[in-house]
Protein backbone atom coordinates (compact mmCIF):
# COMPACT_ATOMS: atom_id res chain seq x y z
CA UNK A 1 0.00 0.00 0.00
CA UNK A 2 1.35 3.42 -0.91
CA UNK A 3 1.45 6.28 1.52
CA UNK A 4 -1.13 8.13 -0.59
CA UNK A 5 -3.50 5.17 -0.46
CA UNK A 6 -2.92 4.80 3.27
CA UNK A 7 -3.82 8.44 3.89
CA UNK A 8 -6.85 8.37 1.61
CA UNK A 9 -8.28 5.31 3.36
CA UNK A 10 -7.49 6.71 6.77
CA UNK A 11 -9.13 10.04 6.07
CA UNK A 12 -12.25 8.31 4.84
CA UNK A 13 -12.33 6.07 7.91
CA UNK A 14 -11.99 9.16 10.09
CA UNK A 15 -15.22 10.52 8.68
CA UNK A 16 -17.17 7.64 10.20
CA UNK A 17 -19.34 8.96 12.98
CA UNK A 18 -17.46 12.24 13.20
CA UNK A 19 -18.68 15.81 12.74
CA UNK A 20 -17.68 15.80 9.10
CA UNK A 21 -17.38 19.44 8.07
CA UNK A 22 -14.56 20.04 10.50
CA UNK A 23 -12.62 17.06 9.17
CA UNK A 24 -13.10 17.12 5.43
CA UNK A 25 -9.67 18.56 4.65
CA UNK A 26 -7.66 16.50 7.07
CA UNK A 27 -4.72 15.39 4.95
CA UNK A 28 -2.26 17.76 6.58
CA UNK A 29 -3.46 16.65 10.00
CA UNK A 30 -3.12 13.03 8.96
CA UNK A 31 0.41 13.57 7.68
CA UNK A 32 1.31 15.39 10.88
CA UNK A 33 0.08 12.51 13.02
CA UNK A 34 1.48 9.66 10.94
CA UNK A 35 5.00 9.55 12.52
CA UNK A 36 3.49 9.55 16.02
CA UNK A 37 0.96 6.86 15.09
CA UNK A 38 3.65 4.67 13.51
CA UNK A 39 5.72 5.03 16.67
CA UNK A 40 2.74 4.29 18.88
CA UNK A 41 1.64 1.28 16.83
CA UNK A 42 5.16 -0.14 16.68
CA UNK A 43 5.50 0.18 20.44
CA UNK A 44 2.13 -1.48 20.99
CA UNK A 45 3.14 -4.35 18.73
CA UNK A 46 6.61 -4.49 20.27
CA UNK A 47 5.19 -4.93 23.75
CA UNK A 48 2.82 -7.66 22.56
CA UNK A 49 4.59 -11.00 22.26
CA UNK A 50 2.10 -12.19 19.66
CA UNK A 51 2.79 -9.22 17.40
CA UNK A 52 6.39 -8.34 18.19
CA UNK A 53 7.75 -10.25 15.24
CA UNK A 54 5.76 -8.02 12.90
CA UNK A 55 7.79 -4.98 13.85
CA UNK A 56 11.21 -6.48 14.42
CA UNK A 57 13.93 -5.61 11.97
CA UNK A 58 17.58 -6.58 11.57
CA UNK A 59 20.26 -3.91 11.80
CA UNK A 60 23.96 -4.16 11.28
CA UNK A 61 25.74 -2.38 14.11
CA UNK A 62 29.20 -1.04 13.44
CA UNK A 63 30.70 -1.50 16.88
CA UNK A 64 33.90 0.25 17.91
CA UNK A 65 35.35 -0.52 21.35
CA UNK A 66 32.00 -1.85 22.51
CA UNK A 67 29.99 1.15 21.36
CA UNK A 68 27.71 1.69 18.36
CA UNK A 69 25.03 4.11 17.30
CA UNK A 70 21.52 2.76 17.00
CA UNK A 71 19.42 3.43 13.95
CA UNK A 72 16.90 6.17 14.72
CA UNK A 73 14.00 3.83 13.99
CA UNK A 74 14.90 1.39 16.79
CA UNK A 75 12.54 1.64 19.76
CA UNK A 76 14.68 1.87 22.87
CA UNK A 77 11.62 1.18 24.99
CA UNK A 78 11.51 -2.31 23.47
CA UNK A 79 15.24 -3.03 23.49
CA UNK A 80 14.80 -5.52 26.31
CA UNK A 81 13.23 -7.79 23.69
CA UNK A 82 16.10 -7.34 21.23
CA UNK A 83 18.71 -9.90 20.36
CA UNK A 84 22.31 -9.38 19.32
CA UNK A 85 24.30 -11.78 17.17
CA UNK A 86 27.78 -11.93 15.79
CA UNK A 87 27.56 -12.66 12.08
CA UNK A 88 31.01 -14.20 12.35
CA UNK A 89 30.07 -16.57 15.18
CA UNK A 90 26.59 -18.02 15.35
CA UNK A 91 27.11 -19.36 18.87
CA UNK A 92 27.33 -15.91 20.38
CA UNK A 93 23.67 -14.94 19.98
CA UNK A 94 22.33 -17.01 22.84
CA UNK A 95 25.00 -15.64 25.18
CA UNK A 96 24.04 -11.98 24.81
CA UNK A 97 21.76 -10.48 27.43
CA UNK A 98 20.00 -7.13 27.82
CA UNK A 99 20.57 -5.35 31.13
CA UNK A 100 18.48 -2.54 32.51
CA UNK A 101 21.11 -0.61 34.43
CA UNK A 102 24.61 0.60 33.84
CA UNK A 103 25.83 -0.91 37.11
CA UNK A 104 24.61 -4.28 35.97
CA UNK A 105 26.34 -3.73 32.65
CA UNK A 106 29.77 -2.95 34.06
CA UNK A 107 29.54 -5.46 36.91
CA UNK A 108 27.64 -8.40 35.43
CA UNK A 109 26.52 -11.36 37.46
CA UNK A 110 27.93 -13.83 34.96
CA UNK A 111 31.08 -12.69 33.20
CA UNK A 112 30.88 -15.58 30.75
CA UNK A 113 27.95 -13.89 29.05
CA UNK A 114 27.89 -10.80 26.90
CA UNK A 115 25.65 -7.85 27.70
CA UNK A 116 24.16 -4.88 25.96
CA UNK A 117 22.48 -1.69 27.07
CA UNK A 118 21.43 1.59 25.49
CA UNK A 119 22.59 4.84 26.98
CA UNK A 120 20.78 8.01 26.11
CA UNK A 121 18.64 7.92 23.02
CA UNK A 122 20.84 5.89 20.72
CA UNK A 123 24.20 4.84 22.17
CA UNK A 124 24.45 1.07 22.08
CA UNK A 125 26.99 -0.44 24.48
CA UNK A 126 28.00 -4.08 24.57
CA UNK A 127 30.45 -6.47 26.10
CA UNK A 128 31.40 -9.61 24.25
CA UNK A 129 30.81 -12.97 26.04
CA UNK A 130 33.72 -13.70 28.31
CA UNK A 131 35.13 -10.19 28.01
CA UNK A 132 34.59 -7.87 30.97
CA UNK A 133 33.69 -4.24 30.52
CA UNK A 134 36.75 -2.02 30.04
CA UNK A 135 36.12 1.69 29.55
CA UNK A 136 37.20 2.82 26.08
CA UNK A 137 37.96 -0.68 24.94
CA UNK A 138 36.05 -3.75 23.94
CA UNK A 139 34.64 -5.48 20.89
CA UNK A 140 35.19 -3.92 17.51
CA UNK A 141 33.41 -5.27 14.46
CA UNK A 142 29.91 -5.76 13.09
CA UNK A 143 27.04 -7.19 15.13
CA UNK A 144 23.52 -7.94 14.00
CA UNK A 145 20.79 -6.40 16.12
CA UNK A 146 17.24 -7.70 15.85
CA UNK A 147 15.01 -5.11 17.48
CA UNK A 148 11.61 -3.54 17.42
CA UNK A 149 11.70 -0.60 15.03
CA UNK A 150 9.25 1.93 13.74
CA UNK A 151 8.47 1.45 10.04
CA UNK A 152 9.62 4.40 7.99
CA UNK A 153 7.05 6.99 7.03
CA UNK A 154 7.29 7.29 3.25
CA UNK A 155 8.61 10.53 1.87
CA UNK A 156 6.50 10.50 -1.26
CA UNK A 157 2.86 9.88 -2.02
CA UNK A 158 3.71 6.97 -4.33
CA UNK A 159 6.15 5.19 -2.00
CA UNK A 160 5.01 1.90 -0.51
CA UNK A 161 4.78 1.59 3.27
CA UNK A 162 7.34 -1.02 4.20
CA UNK A 163 5.40 -2.77 6.96
CA UNK A 164 3.20 -5.85 7.35
CA UNK A 165 -0.47 -5.56 6.55
CA UNK A 166 -1.47 -6.03 10.19
CA UNK A 167 0.66 -3.08 11.19
CA UNK A 168 -0.79 -0.92 8.44
CA UNK A 169 -4.36 -1.84 9.35
CA UNK A 170 -3.85 -1.04 13.01
CA UNK A 171 -1.97 2.17 12.24
CA UNK A 172 -4.81 3.22 10.00
CA UNK A 173 -7.34 2.78 12.79
CA UNK A 174 -5.14 4.58 15.31
CA UNK A 175 -4.53 7.41 12.85
CA UNK A 176 -8.21 7.80 12.01
CA UNK A 177 -9.03 7.84 15.72
CA UNK A 178 -6.23 10.30 16.46
CA UNK A 179 -7.59 12.67 13.85
CA UNK A 180 -10.97 12.59 15.56
CA UNK A 181 -9.71 12.97 19.12
CA UNK A 182 -8.62 11.20 22.25
CA UNK A 183 -11.98 9.61 23.00
CA UNK A 184 -11.83 7.80 19.68
CA UNK A 185 -8.27 6.61 20.36
CA UNK A 186 -9.46 5.05 23.60
CA UNK A 187 -12.17 3.17 21.75
CA UNK A 188 -9.70 1.80 19.23
CA UNK A 189 -7.25 0.90 21.97
CA UNK A 190 -9.95 -0.99 23.80
CA UNK A 191 -10.82 -2.91 20.66
CA UNK A 192 -7.22 -3.65 19.65
CA UNK B 1 -26.30 29.17 -28.58
CA UNK B 2 -28.21 30.17 -31.65
CA UNK B 3 -29.57 33.62 -30.88
CA UNK B 4 -27.57 36.13 -32.84
CA UNK B 5 -27.30 39.77 -31.96
CA UNK B 6 -29.07 40.87 -35.12
CA UNK B 7 -32.13 38.80 -34.17
CA UNK B 8 -32.34 41.02 -31.10
CA UNK B 9 -31.52 44.09 -33.14
CA UNK B 10 -34.41 43.36 -35.51
CA UNK B 11 -36.90 42.83 -32.70
CA UNK B 12 -35.73 45.91 -30.84
CA UNK B 13 -35.57 48.32 -33.74
CA UNK B 14 -39.00 47.21 -35.04
CA UNK B 15 -40.60 48.46 -31.81
CA UNK B 16 -39.29 51.98 -32.28
CA UNK B 17 -40.09 52.07 -35.97
CA UNK B 18 -36.43 51.82 -36.84
CA UNK B 19 -36.74 49.40 -39.74
CA UNK B 20 -37.46 50.34 -43.32
CA UNK B 21 -40.66 48.95 -44.75
CA UNK B 22 -43.16 50.79 -46.81
CA UNK B 23 -45.34 47.70 -46.94
CA UNK B 24 -45.68 44.31 -45.28
CA UNK B 25 -43.26 42.53 -47.60
CA UNK B 26 -40.60 45.23 -47.37
CA UNK B 27 -40.84 45.28 -43.61
CA UNK B 28 -40.53 41.50 -43.45
CA UNK B 29 -37.54 41.61 -45.79
CA UNK B 30 -35.82 44.16 -43.59
CA UNK B 31 -36.72 42.20 -40.45
CA UNK B 32 -35.13 38.95 -41.62
CA UNK B 33 -32.14 40.39 -43.44
CA UNK B 34 -28.82 39.23 -41.98
CA UNK B 35 -26.60 40.90 -41.28
CA UNK B 36 -28.59 44.03 -40.69
CA UNK B 37 -26.97 47.17 -41.94
CA UNK B 38 -27.90 50.80 -42.21
CA UNK B 39 -29.62 49.82 -45.46
CA UNK B 40 -32.46 48.30 -43.45
CA UNK B 41 -32.87 51.27 -41.12
CA UNK B 42 -34.70 54.54 -41.53
CA UNK B 43 -34.98 56.04 -38.04
CA UNK B 44 -34.00 59.66 -37.68
CA UNK B 45 -34.47 59.46 -33.91
CA UNK B 46 -32.01 56.66 -33.19
CA UNK B 47 -28.91 56.22 -35.32
CA UNK B 48 -28.07 52.65 -36.29
CA UNK B 49 -25.17 52.41 -33.82
CA UNK B 50 -27.35 53.50 -30.92
CA UNK B 51 -29.35 50.29 -31.20
CA UNK B 52 -26.10 48.41 -30.61
CA UNK B 53 -25.29 50.59 -27.61
CA UNK B 54 -28.76 50.03 -26.14
CA UNK B 55 -28.70 46.25 -26.62
CA UNK B 56 -25.14 45.79 -25.38
CA UNK B 57 -25.77 48.05 -22.41
CA UNK B 58 -28.74 45.89 -21.48
CA UNK B 59 -26.64 42.77 -21.95
CA UNK B 60 -23.88 44.23 -19.85
CA UNK B 61 -26.29 45.11 -17.07
CA UNK B 62 -27.83 41.64 -17.17
CA UNK B 63 -24.38 40.04 -17.21
CA UNK B 64 -23.39 42.07 -14.17
CA UNK B 65 -26.44 40.96 -12.21
CA UNK B 66 -25.91 37.33 -13.23
CA UNK B 67 -22.24 37.53 -12.30
CA UNK B 68 -23.22 38.74 -8.84
CA UNK B 69 -25.86 36.05 -8.45
CA UNK B 70 -25.41 32.49 -7.27
CA UNK B 71 -27.02 31.02 -10.37
CA UNK B 72 -24.07 28.93 -11.51
CA UNK B 73 -25.84 27.69 -14.64
CA UNK B 74 -26.18 31.27 -15.91
CA UNK B 75 -22.82 32.38 -14.55
CA UNK B 76 -21.29 29.59 -16.68
CA UNK B 77 -22.01 31.66 -19.81
CA UNK B 78 -19.70 34.36 -18.47
CA UNK B 79 -16.98 32.18 -16.99
CA UNK B 80 -13.39 32.23 -18.11
CA UNK B 81 -10.19 31.85 -16.12
CA UNK B 82 -7.55 34.12 -14.73
CA UNK B 83 -3.91 33.81 -15.66
CA UNK B 84 -1.88 31.47 -13.46
CA UNK B 85 -1.33 32.98 -10.02
CA UNK B 86 1.51 32.22 -7.63
CA UNK B 87 0.91 32.16 -3.90
CA UNK B 88 0.84 35.70 -2.58
CA UNK B 89 -0.21 37.25 -5.88
CA UNK B 90 -2.85 39.94 -6.02
CA UNK B 91 -6.23 38.89 -7.37
CA UNK B 92 -6.55 40.15 -10.92
CA UNK B 93 -9.08 42.58 -12.38
CA UNK B 94 -8.77 40.94 -15.79
CA UNK B 95 -8.96 37.36 -16.97
CA UNK B 96 -6.21 35.61 -18.92
CA UNK B 97 -7.45 37.24 -22.13
CA UNK B 98 -7.58 40.64 -20.41
CA UNK B 99 -11.36 40.79 -20.26
CA UNK B 100 -12.71 42.68 -17.21
CA UNK B 101 -13.85 40.50 -14.34
CA UNK B 102 -17.33 41.55 -13.22
CA UNK B 103 -18.22 39.33 -10.28
CA UNK B 104 -17.06 37.00 -7.57
CA UNK B 105 -14.57 34.31 -8.50
CA UNK B 106 -15.72 30.74 -8.93
CA UNK B 107 -13.61 27.66 -8.30
CA UNK B 108 -9.89 27.80 -7.67
CA UNK B 109 -8.08 25.17 -9.70
CA UNK B 110 -4.58 23.76 -9.74
CA UNK B 111 -2.57 25.59 -12.39
CA UNK B 112 -0.96 22.38 -13.69
CA UNK B 113 -4.09 20.22 -13.62
CA UNK B 114 -7.16 22.46 -13.78
CA UNK B 115 -9.37 19.40 -13.25
CA UNK B 116 -8.37 19.52 -9.58
CA UNK B 117 -10.40 22.03 -7.59
CA UNK B 118 -8.70 23.49 -4.53
CA UNK B 119 -10.49 23.91 -1.22
CA UNK B 120 -10.66 26.97 0.99
CA UNK B 121 -8.64 26.84 4.19
CA UNK B 122 -7.67 29.34 6.86
CA UNK B 123 -4.62 31.27 5.71
CA UNK B 124 -2.69 29.94 8.70
CA UNK B 125 -3.05 26.37 7.40
CA UNK B 126 -1.88 27.37 3.94
CA UNK B 127 1.07 29.25 5.40
CA UNK B 128 2.02 26.28 7.59
CA UNK B 129 2.11 24.08 4.51
CA UNK B 130 4.20 26.53 2.54
CA UNK B 131 6.63 27.18 5.39
CA UNK B 132 7.76 23.55 5.50
CA UNK B 133 6.75 21.94 2.20
CA UNK B 134 8.95 18.87 2.70
CA UNK B 135 6.90 17.87 5.74
CA UNK B 136 3.94 17.06 3.55
CA UNK B 137 4.81 14.35 1.03
CA UNK B 138 1.24 14.03 -0.19
CA UNK B 139 0.13 17.10 -2.12
CA UNK B 140 -2.79 19.10 -0.81
CA UNK B 141 -4.84 21.56 -2.80
CA UNK B 142 -5.59 24.42 -0.43
CA UNK B 143 -6.05 28.12 -0.88
CA UNK B 144 -6.93 31.14 1.20
CA UNK B 145 -8.04 34.57 0.07
CA UNK B 146 -7.24 37.47 2.35
CA UNK B 147 -8.20 40.92 1.15
CA UNK B 148 -7.08 41.10 -2.45
CA UNK B 149 -4.40 38.39 -2.10
CA UNK B 150 -4.48 34.67 -2.64
CA UNK B 151 -2.22 32.20 -0.90
CA UNK B 152 -2.23 28.55 -1.90
CA UNK B 153 -0.28 25.31 -1.71
CA UNK B 154 0.27 24.74 -5.43
CA UNK B 155 2.90 26.04 -7.81
CA UNK B 156 0.19 28.11 -9.45
CA UNK B 157 -3.59 28.22 -9.45
CA UNK B 158 -6.15 29.64 -11.83
CA UNK B 159 -9.50 31.06 -10.78
CA UNK B 160 -12.79 30.86 -12.59
CA UNK B 161 -14.11 34.35 -13.12
CA UNK B 162 -17.15 35.94 -14.80
CA UNK B 163 -16.21 38.50 -17.41
CA UNK B 164 -17.88 40.90 -19.78
CA UNK B 165 -15.77 42.58 -22.42
CA UNK B 166 -17.78 45.36 -24.02
CA UNK B 167 -15.26 45.89 -26.80
CA UNK B 168 -15.31 42.23 -27.74
CA UNK B 169 -19.09 42.24 -27.78
CA UNK B 170 -19.16 45.29 -30.07
CA UNK B 171 -17.06 43.28 -32.50
CA UNK B 172 -19.32 40.24 -32.10
CA UNK B 173 -22.41 42.41 -32.54
CA UNK B 174 -21.12 43.96 -35.74
CA UNK B 175 -20.37 40.47 -37.09
CA UNK B 176 -23.86 39.27 -36.04
CA UNK B 177 -22.30 36.88 -33.57
CA UNK B 178 -24.02 35.01 -30.75
CA UNK B 179 -25.28 36.81 -27.69
CA UNK B 180 -23.17 36.04 -24.64
CA UNK B 181 -25.95 34.88 -22.35
CA UNK B 182 -28.36 31.96 -22.55
CA UNK B 183 -30.91 31.87 -25.37
CA UNK B 184 -33.65 32.07 -22.76
CA UNK B 185 -32.60 35.63 -22.00
CA UNK B 186 -33.28 36.86 -25.54
CA UNK B 187 -36.56 38.42 -24.45
CA UNK B 188 -34.82 40.20 -21.58
CA UNK B 189 -32.26 41.67 -23.97
CA UNK B 190 -34.96 42.89 -26.30
CA UNK B 191 -36.85 44.46 -23.41
CA UNK B 192 -33.70 45.96 -21.98
CA UNK B 193 -32.73 47.42 -25.33
CA UNK B 194 -36.17 48.93 -25.92
CA UNK B 195 -36.23 50.39 -22.41
CA UNK B 196 -33.16 52.44 -23.28
CA UNK B 197 -34.50 53.73 -26.59
CA UNK B 198 -35.92 57.02 -25.41
CA UNK B 199 -35.14 60.40 -26.84
CA UNK B 200 -36.81 63.53 -25.49
CA UNK B 201 -40.40 62.31 -25.15
CA UNK B 202 -40.22 59.78 -27.98
CA UNK B 203 -41.24 56.21 -26.99
CA UNK B 204 -41.32 57.20 -23.31
CA UNK B 205 -44.46 55.25 -22.43
CA UNK B 206 -43.29 52.18 -24.28
CA UNK B 207 -39.92 52.30 -22.53
CA UNK B 208 -41.68 52.41 -19.14
CA UNK B 209 -43.48 49.17 -19.96
CA UNK B 210 -40.42 47.39 -21.29
CA UNK B 211 -38.23 48.42 -18.41
CA UNK B 212 -40.57 46.61 -16.04
CA UNK B 213 -40.21 43.46 -18.14
CA UNK B 214 -36.44 43.88 -18.06
CA UNK B 215 -36.40 44.58 -14.35
CA UNK B 216 -38.43 41.42 -13.73
CA UNK B 217 -35.58 39.41 -15.18
CA UNK B 218 -32.94 41.36 -13.29
CA UNK B 219 -34.89 40.93 -10.11
CA UNK B 220 -35.28 37.17 -10.61
CA UNK B 221 -31.52 36.73 -10.31
CA UNK B 222 -31.40 38.89 -7.20
CA UNK B 223 -34.27 36.95 -5.61
CA UNK B 224 -32.58 33.66 -6.47
CA UNK B 225 -29.46 34.84 -4.69
CA UNK B 226 -31.35 35.91 -1.61
CA UNK B 227 -33.27 32.63 -1.38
Amino acid sequence: MTYGEFLALTCQIALTGAPQPSLLDMEMTAMSLTPRVFYYTAEKFGLDITKRGLVQQDFTLTVANGVATLDASVLVSCMKYASVADPADSTIANQMRWVDSWNEFIRPLDSDLGYFIVVGSNQFNMTYPGSPYVPGAGFTGNMTLTAVAVPAVPTTEEATIDAPGEFIDQAMLFLAASIKGDSWVKQVEAAA
Amino acid sequence: MSVNYHDILAATSLRVNGLLGADVDALEAAYIARPLTTAQFNSTIFPFSDFRTAILSAEQKLAQVIALSNDESQRAYLMTQTAALSSGDALPKLDSAEAPIIGPYGAVMDGVDPAIVCTLQPVQVVRRYNAYPTLWPVPVYYFAIVGNRIEHTRTTVVLECPVYDYGAQVTAFDADGDMVLADGLMEALICGGISMLVRDDEFMEQAKIYVTYFNDTLESFKVAKAA
